[in-house]
């Protein structure tokens, strides 16, 4: 018979007891940490916001300092940031807004925030842009797409869409939401183009409402999959006329969504008219006593809506229809 | 085998592994006892639920004052005289809850969140009706603190004398609407709502992206935990909810200015439209429906406030009510 293993000595009783405890307060820790549950923390993937402010993050400007390191946001937390207005930048087709707040310098109550959102492409860009516009003259030397109102500054460049925000309209904070705003854009990759997008510039010009060209980017005029559709106000009569215009595949597909309108416009209680020879394949109809006119023009589609005569919304669509005939689609 | 080169008998081989047999069924039963089949719902809260009682005041339903001012404490304090008085609402000892919207961490001069100097004076009357403890709260889109220090309701509401509430993860309990389809086993931010006699909401009024109008019914979303965004899908749904998850003593919707277009977060001075208008009352979605006519629109065209009237939460047809009105100038 072999002997028996010796007892354990004081110095591994006391190292087991140890280990015990400890493995007994993991568990009580386990415990008390899921008795707490908060699905807000918790779950496959966190929907905190990030601490990157991404291209603000080595951004000086004179005159002011950071007040903060700044943040980011993705499609999954833009709304913890932004709320309700999160739905206009994802139908735009949002990636990641960067914020940071920054103060004038020795007077941290006079302060401005940048959020600049990187959108998938110019365009996205410019509908976020063109759909808050507000009246503002544009700063020059910021391109086309900008403009400052008495506290803000707003701007579009390439797929980068800027709004610079101060809390009060304060003369030292308005010098440096520019200052801000022309650093940004210096700073920011030029690889892909700034311009405004090429439809903005087949709205007829006589009577267009200046800075009203708007890129609408899902679902506009309540239809769903009415998609990247750019309007155009003629604020003469009331009330003010809007003519649109969107691009498609090709002449078929333009045809398709201008039926696709009409019969959406006919299902909402609209009452088809004979339609004017003049533009072809035009459909025209009165809603609520407000006339609309669509009809496809090569890879086209376009249309008038909101003139309460028929002769006023003819007027404006034989305009555009010229327009989009000195194009080549 | 051996351990520590003696070889084990087979008794005590025996002895050893029956041990060992024992504490693997130990853990286990341990295991069984403590899983979870289920599991943590997505949307739930933490432990216990709770149910929340109506805070209306017994014979004061149906009251709406309409104050037409640009200022706004002239406006609250005429408008509560219109009412009866604070003191009608409010009695000697009670604690009172004010749910202010302080949503995002902007300065008070874009109205996209409750006006400090309203709020401040809000506690005020509140303590001079006889309040023993005023409560301000709200469970914000941003980092909560921030949001109660940038919009100046955090200093305001202290400096008034009232104890100013920020959410924290063991402030939240389950809840759940009984018959709602939204609310269900959700996080309410129920800790400052515990043991308060009377409930308070005071909110601006603003556009909203998603809901169109935002007053005093969508205000209660800020009672809200978790990932609360995923409502946004059916906006009109939640607020209808909101609506009947909540029956305060009172409601005030500051329309003074109001945020008219880019809601619910504006940006520029240049969204705030002069509007001149305070709404009081105990029927919320009868001042809702006041309020959402200072945004251009009627009571028909916002979907939540027929939706809540068809849930019995008010009315739209506020003129039934015979409105107080009363025109400061």
């Amino acid at each position: 018979m072999a002997p028996r293993a010796a007892a354990p000595s004081r110095a591994q009783r006391l190292t087991g007891l140890a280990v015990l405890i400890a493995l007994a307060l993991v568990a009580l820790g386990v415990l008390y940490t899921q008795g707490r549950y908060d699905p807000a923390s918790w779950g496959w993937g966190s929907a905190a916001p990030g601490g990157d402010a991404g291209p603000l993050a080595a951004l000086a400007v004179p005159g002011l300092e950071p007040r903060e390191a700044g943040a980011s946001f993705d499609p999954a937390t833009l709304s913890d940031k932004i709320d309700g207005k999160a739905e206009l930048y994802l139908a735009a087709g949002f990636q990641r807004l960067y914020t940071r707040r920054y103060a004038l310098k020795g007077n941290p109550a006079a302060w401005l925030e940048l959020m600049l959102y990187r959108m998938k492409d110019p365009r996205a860009a410019f509908s976020v842009f063109s759909n808050q516009r507000r009246p503002g003259p544009t700063p020059p030397g910021l391109g086309p797409n900008a403009y400052a109102t008495s506290n803000a500054l707003y701007l579009a460049d390439g797929p980068w869409y800027l709004e610079a925000v101060a809390s009060a309209p304060d003369a030292g904070l308005i010098k440096g939401l520019d200052a801000a705003a022309r650093a940004i854009v210096a700073a920011l990759p030029k690889d892909q183009a700034a311009a405004v997008p090429g439809e903005a510039a087949l709205f007829p010009p006589q009577g267009l409402k200046p800075g009203s060209v708007v890129l609408l980017a899902k679902d506009a005029f309540g239809m769903a999959g009415l998609n990247q559709i750019f309007i155009a106000s003629y604020p003469q009569g009331a009330p003010e006329r809007i003519a649109w215009l969107a691009r498609r595949a090709g002449p078929e597909a333009a045809e398709q969504e201008a039926a696709a309108y009409a019969r959406f416009l006919e299902t909402n209680g609209g009452r088809m008219a004979p339609a004017p020879r003049a533009i072809r394949g035009a459909r025209l109809t009165e809603l609520l006593g407000v006339w609309e006119l669509v009809w496809p023009q090569g890879s086209y589609v376009a249309g008038v809506r909101g003139a309460e005569s028929q002769e006023a919304t003819l007027e404006l669509a034989m305009r555009l229809h010229k327009r989009l005939s000195e194009v080549k689609p | 085998m051996s351990g520590q080169g003696k070889d084990l008998d087979r008794r005590e081989f025996i002895g050893r592994a029956a041990k060992a047999g024992l504490g693997v069924a130990a853990v286990g039963a341990l295991a069984w006892w403590g899983y979870d089949g289920k599991g943590p719902d997505a949307t739930s809260g933490a432990a216990p639920s709770v149910k929340l009682p109506s805070y209306a005041v017994r014979g004061r339903e149906r009251r709406l004052a309409i104050v037409k001012s640009s200022h706004r404490v002239p406006a609250l304090r005429a408008g509560l005289e219109a009412l009866g008085g604070l003191g009608a609402f409010v009695g000697a000892g009670q604690r009172v809850l004010i749910k202010v919207n302080a949503a995002f961490a902007s300065p008070p001069a874009l109205c996209a969140t409750s006006n400090p100097e309203l709020v401040a004076e809000l506690v005020r009357l509140c303590k001079k009706a006889g309040a023993r403890e005023v409560i301000v709260t709200d469970n914000p889109i941003n980092d909560p603190a921030s949001c109660f220090e940038l919009s100046g309701i955090g200093p305001a509401a202290r400096a008034a004398g009232a104890r100013v509430m920020l959410p924290h993860p063991a402030a939240f309990a389950s809840y759940s609407l009984p018959g709602g389809r939204l609310i269900q086993n959700w996080p309410l931010l129920w800790g400052p709502l515990e043991g308060v006699d009377r409930v308070i909401g005071l909110a601006p009024v603003k556009d909203h992206h998603r809901s169109q109008a935002s007053a005093t019914m969508k205000n209660w979303y800020g009672l809200l935990g978790g990932r609360r965004n995923v409502f946004h899908q059916d906006i009109n749904g939640i607020i209808s909810e909101l609506g009947r998850m909540v029956t305060p003593s009172l409601v005030i919707a500051d329309g003074v200015v109001s945020l008219a277009r880019n809601g619910p977060t504006g940006g520029s001075l240049e969204d705030l439209k002069p509007t001149g208008t305070m709404i009081l009352g105990t029927d919320q979605v009868a001042v809702d429906s006041v309020a959402v006519g200072l945004l251009g629109l009627s009571p028909s065209q916002v979907a939540w406030l027929g939706l809540a009237q068809k849930a019995g939460v008010g009315t739209t047809d506020y003129q039934a009510l015979k409105p107080r009105l009363v025109e400061l100038g």
